[in-house]
């Protein structure tokens, strides 16, 4: 008896549950239901989700009625400190209650092309990358953004040229740039004072990098207890590789394009694993220069917010050294808003504040990456109060003007296998040149689909 | 003869019989046609257009299929998903007996012991994978320390970016899963129903634990390995992906030799938008699965004995 | 006869030894993921210590404290209750006539039912992903829930297994005394089956706890995230950099997950094992 009563009482709660479930989740979409039961439920689970957001910006949400939402979609989480936490000073500022939703670097491309295709509404401010913001224009995903504009106080011709030129083409202007992000070389310099080498600069060559690469190798025995370099990162193989001559994405075909460069680029690699200098890819994918088991990296512009004082070494960054040419990859995304945005007036409010004075300074202080507009960027707002120890900062300009849009316009599925071919190819596994073919290869057939 | 007589006797009642039934089996009938019989007829379709992920589609007959049979990386995740499907059926199957086996000799502890064998198969599959990606790390993962500690050497073994150990890291992971557990807990019940006069019996003979095994305990429980051997291979090409994805990534790291199908229909369909490709992917996935399930029945003919 | 004593008794001491072993090898995993979620992230990734030389509760804190883990929470109880309960009905009553009636198409229906088992889930999502696109469903646990009330042949092929060890004489005699099919089947095999119930229950229960594969596919915004989802998403990144893996904070919410299975096995063990003993799979 008891246990009958246990059943049909888990029956009928998990029923009501479901049921809810299923309300709650239809309250998103247009399909058929209870339009009553679909209010109730949208604003139970929005109360739940956004229920601090609601508390801190109740202060001054006086003069927008009714505390309109905007949801916003980026890849990086917030900032733990709120004066450097811009979303949420976009928040007080403009007294739009601002969600923040956050996917994953790695599947952020693929789920907002899926909200796209299926015309979901749940995000109203998308940061969109290079390889996407011209497909999203191309079926109406997003809006754009001229007319905002033209009553705005922003200054499109103040964009770095390298923006101005990938926004082209599209007929219009469909996004402002979040930042501009570039890539570096980080060194230890306990390290290099260590084995006597001196410092990296910024006009740095290809061969005075694997020289020191080497010198500054620690071993114990057979195995390396200090890497002269970490192993090129998801970014950084591209550097390298547009480093070496080939020029990785070209804008007019939209095609990849690599050849002897990354054949040379990843032989190199290759190489110095082989003689224990850089590290092999490890499925832990640990941060060797931040524990101090690798002298140099070769690695993105905003891991200098990231290391701050918190490294307990010396450090500081230089440009990548340069090889044939000197290349690393801009990066950057796009605010843009969803064309089934149920309220573009407050999405482009939000987009206004982010892309101001404040909101730019905030994030250049935040990510320690330089804002896309030049007169705000040459205040300096980026150059990251904590960490201390770098006084080349001119390595972040000089990089700057080097960079150029490249591995970011091709489709991530590309690019990831493209890396995991190089990885292969440094473990022994296959050789460069058949690395290269294998990549090449796949590129066509996934692009010309 | 007789049977039949009476079936036409009851016709009436039969009928009626039918009725009600189809009634009770209909939410079946119901999911059956919407969530698989429409699916298999879309996915058919779609597999011949070049739909993309955002949903713009044109009819391109089969030249998906023939890019399939064209592409290395078809090829080699067939191949992939052959030999994880079967080594890993094996693999899970044989440790799930390994421990029904110690657990079934009455010891005391044996609650604990049980409680320690199946709790894993509880965790997340991803907390798995992750867990597992650090222990087998290069640079300070648990195995790698372990080793270094007994052997007295400095081992640093890549485990899961070599070729020679990646398989035996993953394999290896597999007896984690979910499943493994849940093999266990039949085995175990199906093991303590096998009549004990049997061992008697072969206590008689004078046999040996091992012939005690292959004589009575395996035929005695085989079909329980068969239930288990079709639930593994679906269990291995469905949930290979929740263990794979985040264990190896997309690309099924290193080279491509864990890309299982369900990863790289993953990876086409939504890393490269490419759906209509993913469809003719997941229709050779469907005709994969159903080659292995008329193997397993077969077999089955031949090899398990069933006590009526 | 003292050597076959001692014999025995030696016996019994390796296979202690072997328990011991296999069960250090597989509980080797949780030790890992519980004591990685009070490292730091400098220490999980530069040394493999079991003990954490810098106990730090921060982990734990961020997780409560700067996640929307309560939704997470939600949604997963959500999927997990949803499903469980429409396997649980659908499963038995289409279970019900194949193991007790004599109908028209009883074969061909449980022949289908046996092949659809063996259909991987994931052969069929990407049209199934298109289906639920086109009627609105994608983001939501729909996908997941509506489809467990259509009965899943794996738990119906349980159900009837059990049913089938119920003696028909019950069937007979409740027919005698006016009883309906139905009545039958919830006045008889219900309250008979409530272990095998139990069972399947606390399997799906499990199974659901740690799905990956379709929130993956299905799931795309925050307010509608799995703990599983949640774990390789909110929890994976360390904050303001996308490119470095929180080893530890994903370590401490994987351990939050364990919790709850763990509680199930100690409180329906006797169902686990039980249960699964009395279905009898043979035949």
């Amino acid at each position: 008896m008891k246990g009958k009563k246990w059943i049909a009482m888990m029956m009928t709660t998990a029923m009501a549950l479901g049921l809810f479930a299923g309300c709650g989740s239809s309250g998103n979409t247009e399909s058929a239901g209870g339009t009553q039961s679909q209010e109730n439920t949208q604003e139970e689970a929005g109360e739940e989700v956004s229920e601090e957001a609601t508390d801190e910006a109740a202060e001054d949400t006086a003069d927008n009625a009714g505390g309109s939402k905007i949801t916003i979609c980026t890849w990086n989480e917030q900032n733990p400190n709120d004066d450097l936490n811009m979303y949420l000073q976009c928040k007080n500022a403009t007294g739009i209650d601002l969600e923040v939703t956050v996917i994953p670097e790695s599947d952020y491309s693929s789920k907002l092309n899926q909200m796209v295709a299926t015309k979901d509404d749940s995000i109203d401010v998308y940061i969109l990358w290079e390889s996407d913001i011209a497909n999203f224009a191309e079926v109406d995903g997003i809006v754009p953004l001229d007319d905002y504009l033209a009553g705005s106080s922003i200054d499109t011709g103040d964009f770095i040229p390298a923006v101005a030129a990938l926004s082209e083409g599209m007929g219009g202007t469909y996004g402002l740039p979040w930042c501009a992000a570039t890539e570096i070389l980080f060194y230890n310099q306990d390290m290099f004072d260590a084995a006597g080498i001196d410092y990296p600069t910024n006009d740095w060559s290809y061969a005075d990098f694997l020289a020191a690469a080497e010198k500054l190798t620690v071993k114990d025995g057979d195995a390396t207890s200090v890497y002269g370099c970490s192993l090129p990162n998801v970014q950084t193989w591209w550097a390298g590789i547009g480093g070496a001559g080939d020029q990785v994405y070209d804008p007019s075909t939209g095609e990849m394009v690599i050849g002897s460069g990354a054949e040379e680029f990843i032989g190199d690699c290759a190489d110095m694993v082989s003689k224990g200098i850089m590290p092999e890819p490890s499925s832990d994918t640990a941060d060797l220069f931040a524990s101090g088991k690798a002298a140099m990296a070769w690695a993105g512009s905003w891991n200098i917010a990231t290391y701050g004082d918190g490294l307990g070494f010396n450090w500081d960054i230089a440009t990548l050294p340069t090889n044939k040419v000197k290349y690393n990859t801009l990066h950057t995304g796009f605010y843009t808003i969803n064309a089934n945005s149920k309220d573009p007036e407050n999405a482009w409010k939000v987009i206004e504040y982010l892309m101001s004075q404040e909101g730019q300074t905030i994030n250049s202080k935040a990510s320690g990456n330089m804002s896309a507009l030049k007169t705000i960027a040459d205040e300096g707002a980026w150059k990251v109060e904590s960490a201390t120890t770098i006084e080349n900062w001119e390595a972040m300009t000089d990089s700057l003007s080097a960079g150029i849009f490249g591995y970011t316009c091709l489709p991530s599925g590309v690019t990831g296998n493209a890396i995991s071919n190089f990885n292969s190819a440094v473990m022994g596994q296959m050789t460069p040149a058949e690395a290269v073919q294998s990549s090449s290869d796949y590129a066509a057939e996934t692009i010309g689909y | 003869m007789s049977n039949e007589k009476k079936k036409k006797r009851l016709s009436p009642r039969k009928k009626k019989d039918t009725l009600t039934a189809y009634a009770f089996i209909s939410p079946w009938i119901i999911g059956f046609a919407c969530f698989t019989l429409f699916p298999i007829f879309f996915m058919l379709q779609v597999s011949l257009t070049n739909r993309k992920l955002n949903g713009i589609s044109k009819f391109i007959g089969f030249k998906n299929y023939m890019n399939m049979f064209k592409s290395p990386a078809f090829w080699n995740s067939i191949k992939v998903t052959l030999l994880f499907t079967i080594i890993m059926v094996i693999v899970t199957t044989v440790w799930a007996v390994i421990m029904a086996l110690l657990l079934n000799q009455k010891q005391r502890l044996n609650g604990i012991f049980q409680f320690c064998y199946f709790l894993p198969s509880v965790i997340p599959s991803v907390a798995l994978a992750y867990a597992f990606r650090t222990i087998f790390g290069k640079e300070a993962g648990l195995l790698n320390a372990f080793l270094s500690l007994v052997s007295g050497k400095n081992v640093s073994v890549n485990w899961l970016y070599n070729h020679s150990t990646v398989y035996m890291a993953v394999f290896f992971i597999t007896l984690f899963t979910y499943n493994t557990g849940q093999m266990m807990l039949i085995f175990r019940s199906g093991l303590s129903d096998v009549p004990g006069e049997l061992y008697e019996a072969c206590d008689l003979d004078g046999a040996g634990a091992f012939r005690k095994f292959f004589s009575v305990t395996l035929p005695m429980i085989s079909p329980l390995v068969l239930f288990n051997a079709v639930n593994g291979c679906v269990s291995a090409l469905n949930g290979s992906f929740a263990l794979l994805y985040p264990l190896t990534g997309e690309s099924g790291n290193p080279d491509g030799m864990t890309q299982v199908l369900s990863l790289l229909i993953y990876k086409e369909a939504f890393s490269n938008m490419k759906v209509g490709y993913a469809c003719a992917l997941s229709v050779l996935l469907f005709l994969l699965a159903a080659l292995f399930g008329t193997a397993l029945f077969s077999l089955s003919k031949k090899f398990v004995y069933y006590e009526n | 006869m003292k050597s076959v004593k001692a014999k025995q008794r030696l016996n019994s001491c390796i296979l202690y030894l072997i328990k011991i072993i296999v069960a250090v090898i597989m509980f080797l995993p949780i030790i890992w993921i519980s004591t990685g979620g009070f490292k730091t992230l400098t220490e999980f990734t530069s040394s493999p210590n079991i003990i954490p030389e810098n106990f730090t509760m921060e982990n734990f804190s961020y997780i409560f404290k700067s996640s929307n883990i309560w939704v997470y929470v939600r949604n997963t109880v959500l999927l997990m209750l949803g499903t469980t309960v429409g396997t649980l009905l659908s499963s038995s009553l289409v279970a019900y006539p194949l193991a007790r009636m004599d109908f028209v198409g009883k074969n061909v229906i449980f022949t289908i039912i046996i092949a659809t088992m063996m259909i991987p889930n994931i052969a069929l999502i990407i049209p199934q992903y298109i289906m639920f696109g086109k009627i609105g469903w994608l983001d939501s646990l729909l996908p997941m829930i509506v489809p467990a009330f259509f009965a899943y042949p794996y738990n119906v092929f349980l159900f009837r297994q059990f049913f089938r060890t119920i003696p028909r004489e019950l069937d007979e005699s409740a027919t005698i005394d006016g009883c309906s099919r139905v009545q039958i089947f919830f006045k008889v095999l219900v309250p008979l089956s409530k272990p095998t119930y139990a069972t399947i229950a606390v399997l799906s229960c499990v199974f659901w706890w740690n799905e990956l594969t379709q929130p993956v596919f299905y799931i795309n915004s925050d307010q509608w995230r799995t703990m599983t989802i949640a774990l390789m998403t909110s929890y994976m990144y360390t904050s303001g950099n996308a490119f470095v893996i929180n080893w530890p904070s994903i370590m401490a919410a994987a351990t939050l997950m364990i919790v709850p299975p763990m509680l199930l096995y100690f409180f329906g063990n006797k169902f686990l094992v039980g249960g699964i003993k009395t279905t009898g799979l043979k035949g």
